[in-house]
C-alpha cells in the first residue's frame, strides 16, 4: 500500500452560511501501489477529480485520512506538503494548465525550478520528455500556439519532470484523437512499469486495457467496475 | 529560466501591454512623490538663498517707494525697477543711529533692452568699500576688485562673445557669471558705484525728457544695515523710522515673510496635491494589480499543483509587484528630472517665486527614497492579492466541471 485513502469524504457548501451542502466524495477507500496503473471511470460530477485532488495533497478531506506509506499527508504543514507534492507527485490536471508566459520547454522545466535552480541535466531531461510525448519541435513555442492535444502532452511531460513515484492524471486523454490517446496511455503505462503508482480518472474506455485495476465512481462512492 | 523566481520577469516581458500599464501607474506614483518633493525643496532652497544673499537685518528705502506695490520684489527678487532718495539720509542714518555694525548703500537702475538680453535688465550698483550684501556672493565667482565699466552678471545673462554688454551706449566688461539664485537676480547685472554713476549719466542723456533727472552724485536707492551685537533689530529699525524723515526702515525678515508666506502656501498646495495623486495612484495600482492577479488564478493554481507552497506563491506576487514598482519608480524619477530640466524657467515664471533645484547629491538621495517608497507602495498594494492567492483553493479552481 503506497498511497491510500481511508474513509475519505468531501463535503462542499452550496451556500456561504453552510445551510445547504452536498458530498462530492463519501466514505471512500482506495489504495494505489507502485508498479500498477489504476483507472477510475465515472460520469461527470461523480467525484473523480475531487478524489484525485484529495490524494494529491491539494484538497483536505472533510473526513478520513490520506496516507503516503504510514504518514498522514494532511498532518504536514503547507511547506512540507508542497515539497512532498513537488518531489513525489506528478499531477496532470484537467483542461489547459499551461503557464502561459513560459515556453513549452520552460513549462516542462518548471517543477524542477520551484525548489532549486536549473541544473546541468535539467534541460536535456526536459527535451527528452518532450521527445517522448512527441512535441520536441515545439520546445520554444508559447502555449497559445499549441493545440489542445499538444497542451495535454506538454502537461504530461511536465508531470514527469521530477520523476515522481505517484502520477495522478485527470482525464489525460480528453481532447485527444485516437493516435494521441494511444500515445498518452502507453506513456502512463510505461511509468507504471518503471515503478510509479499511476492513477487516472477518465471517461475513455480505451484506458481499461492499459489498467491493472479498474474502479468506478458513482455518486461519490468508489466501487469495483463491472 | 534559471529559477522559478524569474517567473515575474517572464510575466513582465511576455505581457508587455499589461506590464506597461502597471509600470506607468507606478511611474505616476513616483512622479508625484519625487516631483512634489523636488518642487517643495526647490522653493525652500530659493527662499534660503534669498535670505542668505541679502545678509542685512534692516533695509531702508525711500518712503515713497513703499507705496509701490513691488518695491520689495525689486530689492528681494531683483525685478526690474528703480527708486531713489537723497544720499543725505544715508549719511544721517550712519551718523545718528546707534547700534549699526555695518551699513552700505545700493543703487537700482532698470535698463531698457540691453545687447545681451531680450527684456529689461536690472542694474544693481554697490559700494565695494562698505558692501556686505552683494560682495560675499560676488566673491564666490570673482574675487578681484571691479574696475570702471567692469560688471558681473547673473546666471541668466548671456554676454556677447567678447564678454561685453552694451547699456545706454556704454560697453561693460563682464568679469564673471554668478551662481544661480532661482530669482530674477539671475537676470541682473552688478557694477561698482563709479560705474553705476556713469550708467545713470548715460541713462539721463538717453532720456532727456524724463520726469525727474536722476542726480548720480546725490542719490541712493536703498540702505542695507547689519545691526551690531547686543542691539535689538526692531528697536534700531524703529529708531530710524522715528528720527530720519522720508525713509522707511523694514526688518528684512518681515520683507521676506511675504515671499515666505506665498511659498508656504504653494508648498502646502503641492504637498496636498502630492498626497492626493499618490493615494489615487496607489488605489488604481491596487485595483489593476488585483484584477491582473485574479485573471491569473488558474496559473497560480497550477503552480500549487507543481508544488509551490502558499508562502512561495505570495512571494512571487510580491516579487512581481516590486518589479513593476522598481521599473515604474525609475521611469517616474527620470520623468521628474526631465520635466524639471525642461520646465524650471517656466515654473519660476508661473509661480513667481524663487525656485532653486536641490544639489545633485540631495536629488540622488530623494530619487533613491522615491524608488524605495514606490517599491514599498507596490508591495503594500499587492499584499491583499498575495494573501488571497496564498489561500486559493487549488482543488476548487482546477475542479472544472466535475
Amino acid at each position: 500500500m503506497f498511497l491510500s485513502a481511508e474513509k475519505v469524504s468531501k463535503k462542499f457548501n452550496r451556500t456561504k452560511d453552510g445551510a445547504s451542502w452536498f458530498y462530492a466524495v463519501r466514505e471512500t477507500d482506495i489504495s494505489i501501489d507502485q508498479g500498477t496503473l489504476t483507472a477510475i471511470f465515472g460520469k461527470s460530477g461523480s467525484g473523480k477529480t475531487t478524489l484525485l485532488n484529495m490524494l494529491g495533497g491539494l484538497l483536505a478531506p472533510s473526513e478520513g485520512v490520506v496516507r503516503y506509506g504510514e504518514n498522514d499527508l494532511y498532518r504536514l504543514d503547507d511547506k512540507a506538503l508542497s515539497l512532498f507534492r513537488n518531489r513525489h507527485i506528478g499531477m496532470i490536471p484537467q483542461g489547459s494548465t499551461a503557464l502561459t508566459n513560459l515556453t513549452v520547454l520552460e513549462n516542462v522545466l518548471s517543477p524542477s525550478l520551484i525548489y532549486g535552480k536549473q541544473e546541468d541535466g535539467s534541460i536535456s531531461r526536459a527535451k527528452e520528455l518532450l521527445k517522448t510525448v512527441g512535441i520536441a519541435d515545439l520546445a520554444d513555442a508559447m502555449p497559445n500556439e499549441l493545440s489542445g492535444g499538444e497542451l495535454r502532452r506538454m502537461a504530461i511531460a511536465r508531470a514527469l519532470m521530477n520523476s515522481p513515484d505517484i502520477i495522478l492524471a485527470d482525464e489525460p486523454t480528453g481532447d485527444l484523437d485516437d493516435e494521441n490517446t494511444q500515445t498518452v496511455l502507453c506513456l502512463l503505462r510505461e511509468q507504471a512499469e518503471r515503478g510509479a503508482a499511476v492513477l487516472i480518472a477518465t471517461h475513455d474506455s480505451e484506458a481499461r486495457s492499459y489498467a491493472n485495476i479498474v474502479l468506478r465512481m458513482n455518486a461519490g462512492k468508489l466501487e469495483p467496475a463491472s | 529560466m534559471r529559477s522559478i523566481n524569474s517567473l515575474p520577469i517572464k510575466n513582465l516581458v511576455r505581457k508587455p501591454a499589461r506590464s506597461l500599464a502597471l509600470i506607468f501607474i507606478s511611474a505616476f506614483l513616483a512622479l508625484s512623490a519625487f516631483g512634489g518633493t523636488v518642487m517643495v525643496m526647490s522653493l525652500s532652497n530659493g527662499i534660503n538663498s534669498l535670505s542668505a544673499r541679502l545678509g542685512a537685518d534692516i533695509i531702508v528705502t525711500p518712503y515713497a517707494a513703499t507705496s509701490q506695490v513691488s518695491y520689495d520684489s525689486v530689492i528681494i527678487q531683483g525685478k526690474p525697477g528703480q527708486f531713489y532718495m537723497d544720499s543725505k539720509y544715508y549719511e544721517e542714518i550712519k551718523t545718528e543711529i546707534e547700534g549699526i555694525d555695518k551699513i552700505t548703500a545700493q543703487f537700482y537702475l532698470a535698463s531698457a533692452k540691453a545687447s545681451c538680453c531680450s527684456s529689461r535688465l536690472q542694474i544693481i550698483g554697490f559700494d565695494p568699500a562698505t558692501d556686505f550684501s552683494i560682495q560675499p556672493w560676488v566673491e564666490k565667482s570673482y574675487s578681484d576688485k571691479l574696475g570702471l565699466y567692469d560688471a558681473v552678471v547673473g546666471s541668466d545673462v548671456t554676454p556677447n562673445t567678447d564678454m561685453t554688454v552694451e547699456i545706454y551706449g556704454k560697453t561693460l566688461h563682464v568679469q564673471a557669471v554668478l551662481d544661480k539664485t532661482g530669482t530674477e537676480l539671475d537676470s541682473a547685472l552688478y557694477v561698482d558705484i563709479d560705474t553705476m554713476k556713469e550708467l545713470i549719466r548715460a541713462h539721463n542723456e538717453k532720456n532727456p525728457n524724463q520726469e525727474k533727472t536722476i542726480d548720480p552724485d546725490n542719490v541712493v536707492s536703498s540702505v542695507l544695515i547689519k545691526v551690531a551685537d547686543g542691539y535689538d533689530i526692531d528697536e534700531v529699525a524703529g529708531d530710524i523710522n522715528l528720527h530720519v524723515r522720508q525713509v522707511k526702515a523694514i526688518r528684512t525678515q518681515n520683507m521676506i515673510s511675504g515671499v515666505s508666506e506665498s511659498l508656504s502656501g504653494v508648498s502646502a498646495t503641492i504637498s496636498l496635491l502630492m498626497v492626493v495623486v499618490w493615494i489615487l495612484s496607489a488605489v488604481i495600482l491596487a485595483i489593476v494589480f488585483t484584477m491582473n492577479i485574479n485573471e491569473r488564478k488558474k496559473e497560480f493554481a497550477v503552480l500549487r499543483v507543481l508544488g509551490a507552497s502558499r508562502v512561495k506563491l505570495a512571494g512571487l506576487v510580491f516579487r512581481e509587484a516590486a518589479l513593476y514598482g522598481f521599473l515604474g519608480s525609475l521611469l517616474g524619477a527620470g520623468m521628474t528630472v526631465l520635466i524639471t530640466a525642461l520646465f524650471t524657467p517656466a515654473i519660476e515664471n508661473m509661480i513667481g517665486l524663487p525656485f532653486l533645484l536641490p544639489p545633485v547629491p540631495v536629488m540622488l538621495i530623494a530619487g533613491a527614497l522615491t524608488v524605495v517608497l514606490t517599491i514599498a507602495a507596490g508591495a503594500v498594494t499587492a499584499a491583499s492579492s498575495a494573501v488571497k492567492i496564498s489561500k486559493i483553493d487549488t482543488g476548487l479552481i482546477l475542479r472544472g466541471d466535475d
